[in-house]
């Protein structure tokens, strides 16, 4: 574990540790009595780094490790601050999340990414880490049960020969599905497989890009969102992993990625060439992890518009079509899983064809749709976007968004999300936890953390992450 | 600033928003370029690359724009006033021309509809 002096602490009050400690943990074992592991003193230290320490000119290191020091090194031991005072009688420490972490005696605690994800950290669009959480200056987060439902799937289906089906991470705004991509795609990194992890594509669909049509096609290439991501695909993965990977002109995907890199011209077919590299292969290669957040701006219309002002739709887009083929399972990947998040806090980018996919497939395992009802000519047309009415009637656009969208019909192109996971909101036990971490980073000043004030942010956040950080800062 | 065709164009700002600043050009004749030459939607201008400019360069010369299209103009208001036309005495007269009251509220008229009649001063002419 690392030593982490944080600069959010101020020199509040100076609690007497044992009457403290003891008064929390009898709090939290309260709450969750099963959970016997909970350690007589738990140190934690902040999560919110300042904004200040992330380095806005962190540029992406390619090649394997990252060799400058990341932002979180000016908050060692040994380099002074003005805001960062110590506790006198104890020393913070905080966990790093990795394989050894992830067990259920853990749930509740709050871990640190490790240094290969921060390293890529920066509060611009086109750094690897979700933007949501990079302007909150956010870098460790809960260890929650549904990670590990979701740490099990991922290995069961990179345990298959060929995978089969789609993880789909689903659930209202702030609810942490980002987080628990991230949480995913730093454990699988940390065991040894390879990832691809795309945290922010709404970027290549909000016209901040350039663009060029590709001559004789349909498509639009975007050399400069290919190289970022043979750039991330470096920085991500280490050496080792990336050796083991060949494409089937013997060249290593390290390789084809750095040329990819320093050819911007070239990026996009060294992007389809390291993605095909990746799907085959034998079980002696690493497990492969393809994990995209906001899938919903694979399937949405684009900012952009062809030479006829006609409107681009995503998948016209080269980079999301060399993804898309994935998630369509046409493009098989051995070895590996997909997963994917749904971005519920972008509007422009919505996806009704997704959330009416994902909602059919929740529907479907409640109980299964009544087909009776409709016509016979339009049940075989409309059966999974629930477009009209009991009476066989169109509905308009504001009641079935699904049935209007331009790839409603095109049903090749649409995901084959097979297994959807709702993360949920926090339940007691976790709000009391994060409770007690905020209180550790002096964040609620002299609220005192009993079980009736957990009681009442549950209910006034309703379990909300997002909401009960806000919460707890504004204090 | 980048200057072209007669105009100082914003660096700043966005290619669809800087071509406003162009007469005879307005959001969706700017977009329209833009979607034509293949120009995304938040580019500023000063990140446009030089073959681009130069394409666009060539595209608003075949347009009636700035200049020419301001003599068109000045060109049809005479020819209505020249000819007696009511719109064309309208025009001379600073007065709404489209159908307006004149009871009230005529000051958008009295303060732009003469000016196309107005003389141009010259330095040569001193």
């Amino acid at each position: 574990m690392r030593v982490v002096r944080s600069a959010m602490f101020t020199l509040a009050r100076a609690p007497s540790s044992s009457l403290y400690a003891s008064s929390r943990i009898a709090a939290a074992l309260s709450l969750r009595p099963s959970i016997a592991t909970f350690r007589a003193f738990r140190p934690f230290s902040a999560s919110s780094v300042p904004h200040s320490a992330w380095n806005k000119d962190t540029k992406p290191v390619s090649g394997g490790a990252s060799d400058e020091a990341p932002p979180f090194d000016s908050l060692a031991v040994g380099t002074p601050r003005k805001t960062v005072v110590r506790w006198e009688h104890m020393e913070v420490n905080l966990g790093e999340w990795g394989p050894a972490k992830a067990k259920v005696e853990n749930i509740g605690e709050f871990l640190r990414l490790p240094e290969s994800i921060l390293s890529g950290a920066t509060t611009t669009a086109d750094g690897l880490y979700p933007p949501a959480l990079a302007r909150q200056g956010l870098s460790a987060f809960m260890l929650r049960q549904t990670t590990l439902d979701v740490l099990d799937a991922v290995s069961q289906e990179a345990s298959k020969e060929v995978c089969s089906g789609v993880i789909a991470l689903d659930g209202s705004r702030g609810v942490g599905k980002s987080v628990t991509l991230l949480q995913t795609v730093s454990h699988c990194v940390k065991n040894g497989w390879v990832a691809i992890y795309l945290p922010h594509p709404s970027q290549w669909v909000n016209g901040t890009e350039p663009f060029e049509p590709v001559q004789g096609t349909s498509t639009f290439a975007q050399p400069a969102v290919a190289v970022r991501i043979l750039k991330h695909f470096l920085q991500l993965n280490s050496s080792s992993g990336l050796a083991t990977i060949e494409s089937e002109s013997g060249k290593k995907v390290s390789e084809i990625a750095r040329q990819g890199v320093a050819d911007p011209s070239r990026a996009q077919k060294a992007l389809d060439e390291v993605l095909a590299a990746l799907a085959s292969g034998g079980k002696d290669r690493a497990k492969v992890l393809i994990a995209v957040d906001q899938i919903n701006t694979f399937y949405c219309k684009t900012a952009y518009h062809d030479s006829e002002s006609r409107e681009v739709i995503a998948n016209q887009l080269a980079a999301i079509q060399s993804f898309a083929g994935f998630f369509t399972l046409e493009k098989k990947l051995a070895h590996g899983a997909l997963i994917c998040a749904v971005d519920r806090s972008d509007t422009q980018h919505s996806s009704p064809l997704v959330n009416s996919l994902l909602s059919s497939l929740k529907s479907a395992t409640a109980s299964a749709p009544s087909q009776t009802s409709r016509p016979q000519h339009l049940q075989k047309q409309y059966h999974d976007l629930a477009a009209v009415d009991e009476f066989g009637v169109l509905l308009p656009e504001r009641l079935a968004p699904a049935s209007y969208d331009p790839l409603a019909s095109a049903t090749h192109l649409h995901p084959k999300l097979t297994r959807p996971i709702v993360v949920p909101p926090y339940d007691l036990y976790e709000v009391a936890c994060a409770a007690a971490y905020y209180t550790d980073c002096d964040a609620l000043g002299n609220v005192e953390v009993t079980r009736d004030y957990v009681e009442k942010e549950l209910v006034l956040t309703g379990g909300n992450p997002l909401k009960l950080h806000k919460r707890c800062l504004s204090l | 600033m980048l200057y072209l065709l007669g105009v100082n164009l914003p660096d700043h700002k966005t290619v669809p928003i800087a071509l406003t600043h162009i007469y005879g050009i307005g959001t969706h004749t700017s977009q329209t370029l833009c979607h034509k030459l293949g120009i995304h939607p938040r580019c500023r201008l000063s990140d446009l690359p030089e073959a681009k400019i130069t394409e666009l360069s060539a595209l608003l010369n075949t347009m009636q724009i700035d200049a020419e299209l301001r003599r068109e103009t000045r060109n049809k208001i005479n020819v209505m006033v020249q000819s007696g036309r009511y719109r064309g005495a309208r025009h001379k007269a600073g007065l709404p021309v489209n159908g307006q009251r004149t009871h009230t509220n005529r000051m958008n008229a009295k303060r732009l509809n003469g000016r196309w009649m107005k003389a141009r001063e010259f330095s040569s002419s001193r």
